[in-house]
């Protein structure tokens, strides 16, 4: 994929974040959620987990922060080789990762 | 001239021999107005002849004194020794390229970088008019606004050897190098600007800037490499989503009407032996 584009993504990822982080904060906080203590508490979690609406922005905001970090850590590795076979394979190990992270943190959604 | 102070030039001396640096001291008598390049050639001339700097102009436009005068890097020409305000002023060669003796280091990766992005005008369709011109292209005064001090760079690395990018990444463009593709980019006349686009999107093009902003710092002319970075990734992804196309380079001024008894003037002549050949080969090799 062409760096522009992976760049353009991040960006695009950056500014979701900082929306759906809003929303996250808000929702077990007094702001619209029922205060901090009560707000994680296994219950509150529990029920909030089985509401589509709550389903749709954890799964948004996990694969924004995932892909965000892991095109992050993949242009930190790339300043410190500059072989373009160690750039591809390190791009590999990455996106294995990054599948494997993805699916363990979208098991509690699904689940 | 009246000497107004000492001043201790404590100079780290890349030794190529040992392959280390050794740091010399020297004390120099300095006057008002007087340079940290005439304190260096004080020194060669007085009390040390085997001291190496490189130096040329002596008024900041051929950009080869470069040095790191107390930790940031300067030309030695434009830097007054009293401005400095010390009583001991550091010296050592520019950071990030390789190192020849003493304050002398070698420019050629940053020229070959530089090399890479075409630092020329492409034309690509009037090309009988391009190799033997007789007008000039025209510009408007706000079209030469659009790259004039992007224009103003002298090539002197201070930029380059400021960049922390450039001092972890070999093969970074460096500060220098991407200014310069947005100088011509930004030229009216020229038509090579998918071809630079694509040269500069690279993890080690414009996407490997941090944005410290070392660059423009140091920069001795104001140019602002970091903003034209800026500027260049925001142009490669609007090219990505197809708001920007090649556009059709400046036409030629009409012609002046013809004089009785004014002799026509020739165009210059290539004065470097084989230039004309040798842009002829990138030219025709760009084309195909
Ligand atoms: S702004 Fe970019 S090019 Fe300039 S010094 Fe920082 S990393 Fe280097
Ligand atoms: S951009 Fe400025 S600091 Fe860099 S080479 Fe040109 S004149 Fe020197």
């Amino acid at each position: 994929m062409k760096e522009s584009y992976i760049r353009f993504i991040q960006y695009l990822l950056g500014a979701a974040i900082v929306v759906l982080i809003l929303i996250h904060l808000s929702i077990f906080t007094s702001l619209i959620g029922p205060g901090y203590e009560l707000g994680l508490s296994w219950e509150t979690v529990s029920q909030r987990m089985a509401n589509p609406f709550y389903d749709i922005i954890y799964t948004l905001l996990l694969f924004a922060l995932l892909t965000h970090g892991f095109i992050g850590i993949r242009n930190i590795i790339f300043e410190y080789t500059t072989s373009k076979r160690t750039r591809v394979a390190v791009s590999w190990i990455i996106w294995t990762i990054y599948i494997i992270v993805l699916i363990y943190g979208l098991l509690p959604i699904i689940k | 001239m009246e000497t107004i102070k000492n001043v201790k030039f404590r100079i780290k001396r890349w030794i190529p021999e040992d392959g280390r640096f050794r740091v010399d001291t020297f004390e120099v008598p300095v006057f008002k107005g007087m340079t940290v390049l005439e304190g260096l050639i004080y020194i060669k001339e007085n009390l040390d002849p085997s001291l190496s700097f490189r130096r040329s102009c002596r008024m900041a436009t051929c950009g080869i004194c470069g040095i790191v005068i107390n930790g940031k890097p300067m030309l030695a020409c434009s830097t007054q020794i009293l401005h400095l305000q010390s009583d001991t002023i550091t010296l050592e060669p520019l950071k990030n390229l390789p190192l020849v003796k003493d304050l002398v280091v070698d420019h050629t990766p940053f020229f070959e970088k530089q090399k890479t992005i075409k630092p020329y005008i492409i034309r690509k369709n009037d090309l009988d008019e391009y190799w033997n011109p007789t007008r000039e292209y025209k510009q408007t005064p706000r079209e030469v606004e659009e790259y004039l001090q992007f224009s103003y760079c002298l090539t002197c690395a201070l930029c380059y050897a400021a960049c922390p990018t450039s001092g972890t990444n070999k093969d970074y463009l460096g500060p220098q190098a991407l200014m310069n593709a947005y100088r011509f980019i930004a030229d009216n006349r020229d038509e090579g600007l998918l071809l630079r686009l694509e040269i500069v999107d690279s993890p080690d093009g414009c996407w490997g800037c941090h944005l410290a902003g070392s660059c423009s710092d140091v920069c001795p002319k104001g140019v602002d490499p970091a903003l034209a970075i800026q500027i260049l990734r925001k142009m490669v992804v609007e090219k990505d989503l197809g708001y920007l196309e090649e556009r059709k380079g400046a036409q030629l001024v009409p012609p002046l009407p013809y004089v009785e008894g004014v002799e026509k003037v020739e165009a210059p002549k290539f004065t470097v032996r084989g230039a004309k050949k040798k842009a002829e080969e990138i030219q025709t090799k760009y084309l195909s």
